[in-house]
């Protein structure tokens, strides 16, 4: 959907209703422009006291036995006056001599607006971030910094669908620009229909963090001169300028951080005389993207960067992102850039215009020594993404951090309307924190645009290209009707496979209490997969109404092509509907996306 | 995990832009840990993770294997694996784990229903069946009566203890399963007619203005309407649980309340999808006409549909409504009532006048001003409160009325506040 109107939008913010600590009003606040989350520094020069930060302690680390891919890291946290703080966590593997590894696949009492108390708990998905290791030392320090400060919503765009589901995706952005991220579940989220309240259960409404979409991205890099020029330095005296590998050391972390499901596209562009490559499709494959952009130097560059065809790079990135499944994605791109391309048939304009179209947010780092941040700043603000700066080689990888806040801060917020009719209605909705609230009004909603089978959600599988006779894919869920206790899905395959279902704490959709059962065909050769709820009779265990996410993942062998998998000859998959004929007549629609 | 680290403290950031947690990760990379910076922390104490894990997969047609579906373990545990080893299914029929088949750190094959192996790798496992001859085939819960083949009869009941070699049996008639009316639902035929609606009488105290202006509607066809209001039990069929609290009245035989418009939709949707006939809300006009019962009845324009009540407005003195209503004035235990205990109005409807209000299909509109007089539900307009009708428990006499209407948000829910349905006739 389009986010034109992301300007009027801004302005439609219609309530700040104050007063707890945390949160500050845009009027109220004790900061300077710019001073942003520093508040030590600003609440000393203006109180002349010195802020007590919140304190930790008591942290204790323990794998699951029932499922040692899980951590359970507990703590105390602790403030004479804050009724929450800002929580991270690293990881030492040498006893705590260092901390290198910042961990990031976590969820509960983490990042903005931990509530102060003993007994917080995050969960980690060690394995995820570093599978097949053995840490015979590891020391886990858990860091607390005051919450953030003034918030607003920013740079909030719109991707409805049918059936009648008002889906917004944005920002809580402190008035620095800083993203706040925090657990979702923390905020309370009260959605409006012409100022009516909405009742949060018969219409689903559901605050989520943007990524449990399907996360597709491109990142595209920058081999021109101005990045390869040594005056950048070349400390390890490769011939390969610091700047490029600074670049692509951060395009790397950035991968790494990435949750398994994302799909990541990569393009680069060296020469004014030659069109930008396409050096990667969109894939899950982590290490064969890595493998691929140690190759660019020697593959594509081969020594002789020159001018910039960023634009025409960008644009072509932006064609690769599909024309459907807008509203169960989270797209973005991210560039490196000095702002500088005589040479690209395409302008920005031209970028913006087709990022729009795609739904695409743009994110840029600007480097160079004769950096224009002009056209970047352009490019990133109207399509709702971010630039930064980068103004040393250092600075690169700071840049892409800050970008990786901006994604880890997204929020989404979906609800399904009661009305059907053919009256535009304005949407609203209120977040609140510790009594606090924030107010955003939209545009109208006319439900009839949106008209579709409540009833009938919706399952796509998704993969990557087959790497070596492997691949993984995974099956979302796009929208899931009322009532849902139960998926039953029937797969065929010659393939060898092992399934896994995946919960909420890796970012799935299924509660930690639901199960998977595999059932093989008694006088067939297919298997039924079936996901049920810990008490199928009982609809209070029911997933979320309106909800999305990974389902199962499919780690796949013995194949030679995505296209084989479920769709060639004797293949098969589909989903059992029967099942819901005495719940309501639910139905999900199942499809394959490749 | 051992006694906690005291390693904590504040380190010093003068550097300006960021909170420290996130201004310390970026400076991290150029310098791996000598920095300062303004946050707390504290340190676990050391611990052995080991994210050396292997999946295993299992799968089987029948039964619930030990582990089933996939699980994780470190690599190098002992894994226990097993099913039951035989089992019926759905159709009695007797079938026999005859091993398994697998890859990774299993063998490619075995012959019991148990297994036990370490994990090295990630690991699939498909539990093997075969169905048993006749002659190994063994019922336990067949009920009905089994012709054997010596001319025998033998007649089976649900004892599970019981085994009978079904190879000997000539045949088996099974014993029916009643069928049950549907839900227990009970109507009443409404036949088609004319009544005046709204507040007919002019009584002090007694009347409410949005009961007006009195107007005639002409309902064109006969309609079924629930002999009681629908039950706890009901609701919990059809939709899995039950709002009711204990407090306010919880039982199968009471009225279920607590429930929303919107819900009350939910539920018709779903007994109208079960294939049994096609059920709605009530019309206000079609329920203040059932209520006010036939022409004959000589109250039909009273303040209720039996004899002139001596009820006071307001008040909670016992009066006539006792014998037809659970009110105010009966309130006793506090809450809803088991339903159909007090005496039926004319058409044999049961709590109309009391018990738990109940819900119409309409939108509220102030008063009777364009209302339709073709007994249609009054659905124009966007206002979200539905109106509802009848008496409830804790409810005064006037609010008890044949005319009384009142309305609350279709998302509201409310314990006074439960419905009956109307099932199409055609």
């Amino acid at each position: 959907m389009s986010r034109s109107y992301y300007i009027i939008c801004i302005f439609l913010i219609t309530a700040w209703i104050p007063a707890a600590p945390g949160i500050s009003t845009p009027t109220g606040s004790s900061r300077k422009p710019g001073a942003g989350r520093d508040l030590n520094r600003t609440i000393t020069e203006e109180t002349g006291t010195t802020p007590v930060l919140p304190s930790v302690s008591n942290v204790r680390v323990s794998q699951w036995s029932f499922d040692p891919r899980f951590v359970d890291i507990t703590y105390d946290l602790d403030h004479p006056s804050l009724p929450y703080a800002s929580i991270g966590a690293m990881l030492s593997l040498d006893g705590g001599k260092t901390f290198p590894h910042r961990i990031n696949s976590l969820l509960g009492d983490v990042n903005d607006f931990v509530p102060t108390g003993s007994g917080r708990r995050m969960i980690w998905n060690a394995f995820r971030d570093h599978p097949g290791s053995v840490m015979d030392n590891a020391v886990i320090r858990i860091l607390a910094d005051l919450p953030p400060g003034d918030f607003t919503i920013k740079n909030l765009s719109r991707n409805h669908a049918a059936p009648f589901l008002l889906d917004f995706n944005f920002f809580l952005r402190e008035q620095t620009g800083a993203s706040v991220v925090s657990n979702p579940k923390r905020f309370q989220i009260k959605a409006l229909e012409d100022g009516s309240p909405l009742d949060g259960a018969e219409t689903g409404t559901r605050l989520t963090s943007g990524i449990s979409k399907q996360v597709r991205c491109q990142l595209i890099m920058d081999y021109t001169a101005g990045m390869a020029d040594i005056a950048h330095g070349d400390q390890d005296g490769d011939g390969i300028s610091d700047a490029i590998e600074e670049m692509e050391g951060a395009c790397k972390r950035f991968i790494e951080e990435l949750r398994a499901d994302v799909l990541i596209g990569l393009y680069e562009f060296h020469r004014e005389d030659q069109s930008p490559n396409r050096v990667s499709d969109f894939t899950m494959n982590k290490s064969e993207l890595e493998d691929r952009i140690k190759a660019i130097w020697t593959d594509y560059v081969q020594s002789f960067p020159g001018g910039s065809r960023c634009w025409d790079a960008l644009h072509a990135a932006i064609g690769d992102f599909p024309g459907n499944h807008q509203y169960d994605e989270l797209r973005f791109l991210v560039f490196f850039s000095d702002g500088n391309d005589e040479s690209s048939t395409r302008t920005p304009i031209d970028i913006v215009q087709a990022a729009l179209s795609r739904n695409v947010r743009i994110y840029g780092i600007g480097f160079g020594n004769n950096l224009d941040p002009a056209p970047l700043k352009a490019i990133t603000t109207q399509t709702g993404g971010s630039c930064y700066e980068a103004g040393t080689v250092s600075g690169i990888g700071n840049a892409m951090n800050h970008i990786m806040q901006d994604i880890r801060g997204e929020f989404n917020l979906r609800w399904v309307t009661l009305k059907r009719s053919d009256m535009p209605f304005t949407p609203s909705f209120r977040i609140s924190l510790q009594g606090r609230e924030l107010e955003y009004t939209d545009l109208p909603f006319t439900p009839t645009d949106y008209q579709g089978e409540l009833l009938r959600g919706n399952l796509r599988f998704i993969g990557s290209p087959v790497k070596q006779g492997k691949t993984t894919v995974f099956l979302r869920c796009g929208y899931t009707p009322r009532y849902i206790r139960k998926i039953r899905i029937y797969v065929k395959s010659r393939y060898p496979h092992l399934v896994h279902l995946t919960r909420e704490q890796e970012g799935g959709l299924c509660p930690l209490d639901w199960q998977m059962r595999i059932r093989d065909e008694i006088d067939g050769e297919g298997e039924w997969i079936e996901v049920t709820s810990p008490n199928p009779d009982d609809i209070n265990t029911s997933l979320p109404y309106g909800a999305f996410g990974p389902l199962l993942s499919f780690d796949v062998t013995g194949l030679e092509r995505l296209s084989d998998l479920f769709l060639g000859t004797g293949e098969e998959v589909r989903v059992d509907n029967g099942i819901y004929t005495e719940t309501g007549g639910q139905s999900f629609l199942l499809e394959v996306d490749w | 995990m051992g006694n906690p680290a005291k390693r904590e403290g504040v380190i010093n950031c003068g550097s300006g832009r960021g909170r420290g947690i996130f201004h310390a990760y970026f400076l991290l990379f150029l310098f791996p840990f000598s920095l300062a910076q303004a946050v707390e922390f504290s340190d676990s104490t050391p611990v052995r993770l080991n994210l050396d894990i292997n999946s295993l997969t299992v799968s089987s047609a029948f039964e619930e294997p030990t582990p089933g579906g996939t699980t994780y373990y470190i690599s190098g545990s002992s894994v226990k694996a097993e099913v039951v080893k035989n089992i019926f299914d759905e159709l009695g029929s007797r079938w026999m784990c005859s091993g398994w088949i697998g890859s990774g750190s299993i063998p490619a094959e075995g012959t019991k229903n148990k297994l036990t192996f370490t994990i090295t790798g990630g690991t699939r496992l498909i539990w093997q069946w075969r169905l048993l001859p006749p002659w190994e085939q063994v019922s336990y819960y067949l009920i009905g009566e089994l012709n054997l083949s010596e001319g025998e009869k033998k007649t089976l009941d649900d004892n599970r203890d019981k085994k009978i070699d079904v190879a000997d049996a000539v045949s088996l008639v099974p014993t029916p399963t009643p069928t049950p009316t549907f839900l227990d639902l009970e109507f009443e035929t409404i036949p088609a007619g004319s009544f005046e609606m709204g507040a007919v009488n002019d009584d002090p105290g007694w009347t409410f203005p949005n009961s007006e202006p009195v107007h005639t509607v002409t309902i064109g066809y006969d309609f079924q309407l629930s002999r009681y209001e629908i039950t706890q039990s009901q609701w919990e069929e059809v939709m899995g649980y039950n709002p009711a609290s204990v407090s306010t009245g919880k039982g199968p035989h009471y009225p279920v309340y607590n429930v929303s418009w919107n819900e009350c939709q939910e539920f018709i949707a779903r007994i109208n999808a079960m294939g049994r006939g096609t059920y709605r809300l009530p019309s206000e006009a079609e329920w203040e006409y059932a209520c006010r019962g036939p022409v004959e009845n000589p109250h039909r324009y009273g303040r209720f549909s039996f004899g002139d009540s001596d009820c006071d407005a307001t008040g909670d003195a016992s009066c006539e409504l006792d014998e037809y209503a659970w009110w105010r004035g009966n309130n006793k235990p506090n809450g809803a009532k088991k339903i159909g205990r007090k005496k039926p109005n004319p058409w044999g409807l049961y709590d109309m006048h009391g018990n738990v209000m109940e819900w119409c299909r309409d939108r509220f509109h102030l008063n009777y001003d364009g209302a339709p007089s073709d007994g249609s539900a009054w659905e124009s307009g966007t206002e979200k409160n539905r109106v509802f009708r009848g008496g409830g428990w804790n409810h005064n006499a006037n609010t008890c009325q044949s005319s009384f209407r009142n309305s609350l948000h279709q998302s509201e829910k409310s314990p006074y506040l439960g419905f009956r349905i109307v099932k199409e006739m055609w």
